[in-house]
């Protein structure tokens, strides 16, 4: 890689990592985990630079990166997790980093503890339809499956979302 | 058009997320890691060739077939071209423009001009470059295009503008009713890595644009040749729900200098403040609501701002001053019909560092 194509990728990541940070905690529901997920896929980001750049859309580019290793991530913990009868403690998202403080934190929690109850799918179909704002042509195209999948998922989601005692409470609110 | 649910959902999943503020980069490491992996695949490539070979199996040449970018091009007025054309040309295949309205043909006061760009008419005060600031850009989205278009100073010879894609496009000023312009456009989901501002030969200074997560790329504040810019730095200032709706505001400092997004009411908005850090204490931004979100930055100093409310819900609160990198900032909302009269920004020894006000009526 040439020394300028080089700083390109650095000013790319630079200004990616914050959202593509958010992008991998929204589908893993994990700060740390996220933050691995994002650096890896910013890795194979730099590993395919001249193809990333020259691509109509980067920053999608990227996105499909981050959900390629997210699947794949997936993979490889179905042989490194054991199933137990017993439900562990779930992750706080509490901590450096962590949308931790300020107005609004338990709202905040409370929404991102009712995402971490959905599947790896409808989780993924909610973060790149609502938050990355994407459409549902766009959202399949990223997942691999048809809009009328995403379009039955997104609205199973939204059920299961509204059904969370939390957001119930806070839409009374 | 999303169902109120949706909607909800949506501010509520931005509010969530943005609250969320990773460490920094770690831009080293994923590069080492990038060449790991980049050699890996050269590795694997090398043996899969290698058997291919052995096997007695013929390699066609593989077609090269790279995704399209959304190339730009950039075409200045050709002769006989309509009065007011800045430049045209296409993104991806469509078709743009910007035009410099006639002077005073919308009623605009004199110091004002109107240009209209990708269809969208502004029109607001000339802002003259000048050496600091060898080109005022102005920037819009319309669709799936962003635009940027402004004064030049006397002494630009040329800009070169380097989107993320990797293309660099050069633009000549052109003169139109007695004023050097600029203009260009780019996909909308193109950043803008940097703009450069060249006399003859000779790099008169250099731009990095705030990429706002919406809207178009702000082009703030300009480094002379070797001067360094801020070290890059964000987090998140304030957040809350007022009136049934979210807000929040996030800072962003780089070498665009200093730049705030508030969301609130309606879209979010970007605000860039084009002077070298640090700033000091004052009310930076207060864009319509509701909930209308103001949003200010602070000297190191300060630790709290309070603020006297009046009309509907009227007394005081106070607000944390928040750091973002080496800048501290200071956020909160209004409801409808509430108005601040008055805001003092405190030490941690509770001495008064600034005041001011009145902010936020209407």
């Amino acid at each position: 890689m040439t020394e300028q194509a080089d700083a390109e990728f650095r000013e790319f990541m630079a200004g990616r990592w914050p959202d593509t940070v958010r992008l991998a905690y929204g589908l893993t529901g994990d700060l740390g985990h996220a933050e691995d997920l994002a650096q890896t896929a910013l890795a194979k980001a730099y590993a395919s630079w001249a193809r990333v750049r020259r691509s109509a859309n980067p920053d999608a580019y990227l996105r499909q990166i981050v959900l390629n290793e997210n699947r794949n991530r997936f993979r490889k913990r179905r042989v490194t997790e054991w199933l137990t009868g017993r439900l562990p403690e779930p992750g706080h998202p509490d901590g450096p980093g962590g949308p931790d403080s300020g107005a609004g934190h338990d709202d905040r929690l409370a929404l991102l503890a009712a995402l971490r109850t959905l599947g790896p799918r409808q989780r993924a179909v909610v973060v790149l339809r609502y938050w990355a704002g994407l459409t549902e042509t766009e959202v399949a195209a990223a997942l691999g499956c048809s809009a009328g999948t995403v379009k039955s998922q997104a609205a199973r989601a939204l059920a299961t979302l509204r059904k969370s005692a939390e957001l119930v409470e806070e839409g009374r609110s | 058009m999303s169902s109120p649910p949706e909607q909800d959902l949506i501010e509520r999943l931005d509010q969530a997320f943005g609250a969320i503020t990773p460490r920094s980069a770690p831009v080293g490491p994923a590069v080492r890691q990038g060449r790991r992996i980049r050699a890996r695949r050269r590795i694997w490539a090398a043996a899969g060739l290698a058997v291919l070979v052995a096997a007695g199996v013929y390699v066609p040449h593989l077609p090269h077939r790279p995704a399209a970018p959304a190339a730009v091009t950039v075409s200045p007025p050709g002769p006989g071209a309509a009065a007011g054309l800045i430049a045209s040309g296409t993104v991806g295949g469509h078709r743009w423009r910007v035009v410099a309205e006639r002077p005073a043909q919308y009623g605009e006061g004199p110091g004002n001009r109107c240009v209209m760009a990708l269809g969208v008419l502004g029109c607001g005060p000339v802002t003259q470059a000048s050496r600091s600031y060898p080109a005022q850009l102005t920037g819009i989205v319309a669709g799936e295009m962003t635009a940027q278009y402004g004064p030049v100073a006397a002494d630009v010879s040329y800009l070169t503008v380097r989107l993320a894609t990797g293309q660099v496009l050069t633009l000549h000023p052109v003169t139109v009713f007695g004023a050097r312009y600029v203009a260009f456009a780019a996909s909308r989901h193109t950043a803008i890595s940097r703009v450069t501002a060249y006399s003859g030969s000779r790099e008169l200074a250099t731009s990095a644009p705030f990429n706002a997560p919406a809207g178009a790329a702000v082009v703030n504040l300009w480094l002379r040749p070797g001067q360094p810019g801020p070290a890059r730095a964000s987090g998140l200032v304030a957040a809350g729900k007022t009136a049934g709706k979210t807000w929040s505001v996030t800072a962003y400092l780089g070498p665009w200098g200093a730049c705030v997004v508030s969301r609130g009411g309606g879209p979010a908005m970007s605000a860039c403040i084009g002077t070298q850090l640090p700033l000091g204490t004052s009310v930076l931004g207060w864009p319509e609501g509701p909930p209308r979100v103001v949003y200010g930055s602070a000297a190191a100093a300060v630790t709290h701002v309070v603020v006297t409310l009046a009309g509907k819900s009227a007394g005081t609160i106070r607000v944390p001053a928040v750091r973002a990198g080496r800048q501290k900032f200071f956020g909160f909302a209004l409801a409808p019909g509430q108005h601040a009269i008055r805001w003092r920004a405190y030490d941690a020894a509770r001495r008064l560092v600034a005041s001011g006000g009145p902010i936020g009526s209407s």
